[in-house]
């Protein structure tokens, strides 16, 4: 969104002059601001999570700034001279208006259409892909909006109720129990539906994540949890819709996307009702008059355009460096055991199309593994090798900058939990330990750690 | 590539070896310059769009009640005065306007006419409450613009039927409401984001330091500089295709873009309304004279330019383009000046 280019000069830099001192036992980086490597941007503003990355040569920062204008880019009802294709069901008429800023989504408040927030449909089974059955008349994403003249496919209403609990130390706290509603449906929903609530993530550092090879992903699994330490971490294996292979999944909530091309794709069908040459069939054909066959809607060229966009954009650097209380709270995150999935460290080999992205050290604090998060947490809902319990480890770099950037503390797969401390507290399942050491901290502790958490 | 003002900020970032010496904002209190900005001009540009907003619906009420030319036209004018604010607040697309999701309710471009003709062709009664939860593009200012101006900009109040009456009171009504709760989420009596900025580093949840609030200011000036530019101008003036112009049934655009640089000077000069709050200039002023005095100057010129595009923005870019691409340089005149010499100035601890 900001063409400043200023950064540029920053990264290069300071990547040359203070390369960070590492190899403590901790498992991480030391006073290491470039959480993305060069693709690092130095900015704490509501723009954080929008730069591109500042090594880009000029050939790539001109794609990139393509994909940005289509990234921002409000499709209408066609036939239109202007960004036509929206719909005839959809979430979001673009893809900034989920990904606000690139960045987070928030549940929806009572009677507010829901904006960077969505759910996934399933039936039980799989396909002859390996992934969730889709359910007749709905498909596989629930699509709240629809265009004139068009019934939107359901409402989404979300209640809570207060579940209380304590600190070891005696302090007591309040989490909310989501609870999901699908109202006014247009046609009768089935029975045994699955459903998976999802607040849009955010949408930096992405080619990072991509560049990891998939050796490194592959060696901090722990299927059987050999080390016996009760953390496994297993790789999701997903259907690459254009190679037609299985191929290791990297992004989505459930690691259910193999590559941020069909990240891409996907999310114009799905969320906008754009077709492409990708997926060239609406995504309510077979259920409703409205979605006749027609020429895609978009060219790949613009396609191409916005993965590159999703590929190229910078993380923000680390804060706070000097903060005595964070580096404590750092200190205590690797203590916990939070690093044993939240890995402070990966590297990234060659990017596709990227160089300049290529054999960067980072700092996501993800192992883009699925952990089981407990029933708590669970949605019930298998994606590929996902079980209903698993989610993938959400990198958290930037997280401390969601409030500048998105206006808004809430976190996990649908934004229950209402700040950092009770983002951490709804782990369980692997991450069961973690989570009562933490109930265990002193206040001065807990905040410590969460100094840290708002210093990435 | 580097200058002797960037190497100087890679030197103060944390944990990069020994600080140097670097001349810094502290001798003005920035606190106090924030404060001022967000209350002062940003505040009272909101409160200025709420009244106009007010007084737009008021004119939609009286020419819904009586639909003659005359109302048609004050509905016009009262449309183009409220407009003015809003593209004058687009100088700092930061904070609620952005999280809260005002922006696409109120300025989604393009228009979805088909949506907005099925919506009328239909009988399903057309209120504020129906609008509210339309997507952006079939509401705010440009569906308004379409109904009162009409495609071709020759709107006759015989024209309008009462379907689109019905669409048109829903519309000003909405537009009323989300702009009174975009002033509401700054006012100290609201969600009191001017002490989210003001208090920057002190007592923000958002802004842990001064210099991100700084920061903050400039990214907003750039952002629209960015996008006058870069967007606005440059997408209908590289493919002569006017269909890509923003505010083409009114014949706004150039006005659009003279407030849209307007809001971003008075960030800079804290100059509203009659009045000095001391904006960033402040802050540039102590230690970069001849910088504050360039940045000024350059605003002026890329103002100035805006308003020679002539006879309008959509005429120019078809018969006059040295003067659109005379504007859109002076444009980039000031972005380069804001990323180049201010924000190195700024960013340091």
């Amino acid at each position: 969104m900001i063409r400043a280019r200023w950064w540029m000069a920053v990264a290069w830099a300071g990547a040359t002059a203070c390369e960070a001192p590492t190899g403590n036992t901790v498992p991480g980086p030391s006073a290491d601001a470039f959480s993305g490597g060069v693709a690092t941007v130095f900015d704490a503003t509501g723009s954080a999570f929008g730069h591109p990355a500042p090594t880009l040569s000029s050939t790539s920062l001109a794609h990139h700034d393509a994909g940005d204008a289509a990234f921002e880019a409000a499709f209408v009802t066609a036939p239109a001279p202007v960004n036509p294709g929206l719909g005839p069901l959809f979430n979001s008429s673009s893809c900034a208006g989920c990904h606000t800023g690139d960045g987070r989504g928030r549940p929806p408040n009572p009677g507010e259409v829901a904006a960077g927030f969505l759910v996934r449909l399933s039936l039980p089974g799989i396909t002859p892909q390996g992934g969730p059955v889709p359910v007749p008349g709905f498909g596989g994403q629930l699509q709240q909006r629809a265009i004139q003249g068009v019934s939107p496919e359901a409402d989404l209403a979300i209640s809570y109720v207060d579940s209380a609990g304590v600190f070891v130390d005696g302090t007591p706290y309040a989490l909310r129990v989501p609870q999901l509603a699908l109202l006014n449906p247009y046609a009768g929903l089935p029975g045994g539906l699955l459903t998976s609530p999802r607040a849009a993530p955010p949408v930096f550092g992405l080619g990072l994540l991509e560049a990891v090879p998939e050796q490194e992903i592959l060696q901090l699994a722990d299927e059987t949890d050999q080390d016996g330490d009760g953390i496994s971490g297993r790789p999701n294996y997903v259907y690459d819709m254009v190679s037609g292979q299985t191929m290791l999944g990297r992004f989505g909530l459930k690691a259910n996307t193999p590559n941020l091309l069909q990240q891409a794709f996907v999310a114009y069908n799905e969320d906008i009702g754009v077709t492409t040459s990708f997926l060239p069939a609406e995504n309510c054909e077979g259920q409703i008059p409205a979605c006749a066959t027609h020429p895609p809607e978009l060219r790949d060229s613009v396609v191409q355009a916005v993965t590159f966009y999703l590929r190229t954009l910078a993380v923000p650097a680390r804060r706070a460096l000097d903060d005595s209380t964070a580096r404590h709270g750092e200190a205590l995150f690797a203590q916990l055991r939070c690093s044993a999935c939240h890995q402070p460290t990966l590297h990234t080999g060659g990017v596709l199309g990227v160089p300049e992205l290529s054999n960067q050290t980072i700092h996501p604090y993800t192992d883009l593994l699925l952990h089981d998060m407990g029933p708590g947490l669970a949605d019930g809902r298998p994606d590929f090798l996902a079980t209903g319990s698993e989610w993938r480890t959400p990198p958290l770099w930037g997280i401390g900058l969601t409030a500048a950037v998105n206006g808004h503390t809430t976190f996990l797969h649908d934004g229950r939990a209402r700040s950092l401390i009770e983002a951490i507290l709804w782990h369980d399942g692997e991450a069961h330990g973690a989570r009562e050491a933490f109930r265990a901290l002193s206040a001065a502790d807990r905040e410590a750690l969460i100094a840290f958490l708002r210093s990435l | 590539m580097l200058t002797a003002a960037l190497t100087t900020t890679v030197a103060a970032l944390p944990g990069c070896g020994e600080p140097i010496a670097v001349r810094t904002p502290a001798a003005v209190d920035t606190t106090l310059v924030l404060s001022n900005v967000a209350t002062g001009v940003i505040l009272g540009l909101y409160r200025e769009l709420d009244g106009k907003a007010a007084a737009f619906d008021t004119a939609v009420g009286q020419l819904a009640g009586n639909p003659t030319d005359a109302n048609l036209a004050a509905a016009q004018a009262a449309w183009r005065t409220a407009r003015a604010p809003w593209e004058q607040s687009e100088g700092f697309l930061f904070g609620p306007v952005e999280t809260g999701g005002y922006d696409p309710a109120l300025d989604t471009w393009p228009f979805n006419l088909v949506d907005a003709q099925t919506l009328l062709a239909g009988s399903d009664p057309i209120t504020p409450t129906v609008v509210a939860s339309l997507d952006g593009a079939v509401k705010g200012f440009h569906a308004i613009e379409y109904v009162i101006f009409g495609q071709d900009g020759q709107k006759h109040a015989a024209d309008l039927t009462p379907r689109e009456l019905e669409y048109l009171v829903a519309l000003a009504s909405d537009l009323a409401t989300s702009a009174h709760q975009l002033r509401m989420e700054w006012e100290p009596s609201g969600g009191n984001f001017v002490d989210q900025l003001g208090q920057a580093g002190v007592a923000s949840d958002v802004y842990f330091t001064r210099r991100a609030a700084l920061q903050e200011l400039v990214n907003g000036m750039l952002g629209i500089c960015a996008e006058v530019a870069d967007g606005k101008i440059a997408e209908p003036f590289e493919s002569r295709n006017l269909e890509l112009e923003e505010s083409r049934f009114s014949n706004n655009s150039r006005t659009d873009f003279v407030n849209n640089l307007t809001g971003a000077a008075t960030i800079y000069t804290g100059s509203y309304a009659g009045q000095n709050y001391g904006g960033l200039s402040a802050v540039i002023v102590g230690l970069r004279p001849d910088l504050d005095r360039k940045l000024r100057a350059q605003f002026d010129s890329a103002i100035a330019a805006l308003g020679r595009m002539s006879p309008s923005f959509g005429q120019a870019v078809l018969d006059n383009r040295s003067s659109v691409e005379h504007a859109q340089r002076a444009v980039h005149d000031v972005a380069e000046t804001l990323e180049h010499e201010i924000l190195p100035l700024l960013h340091r601890p």
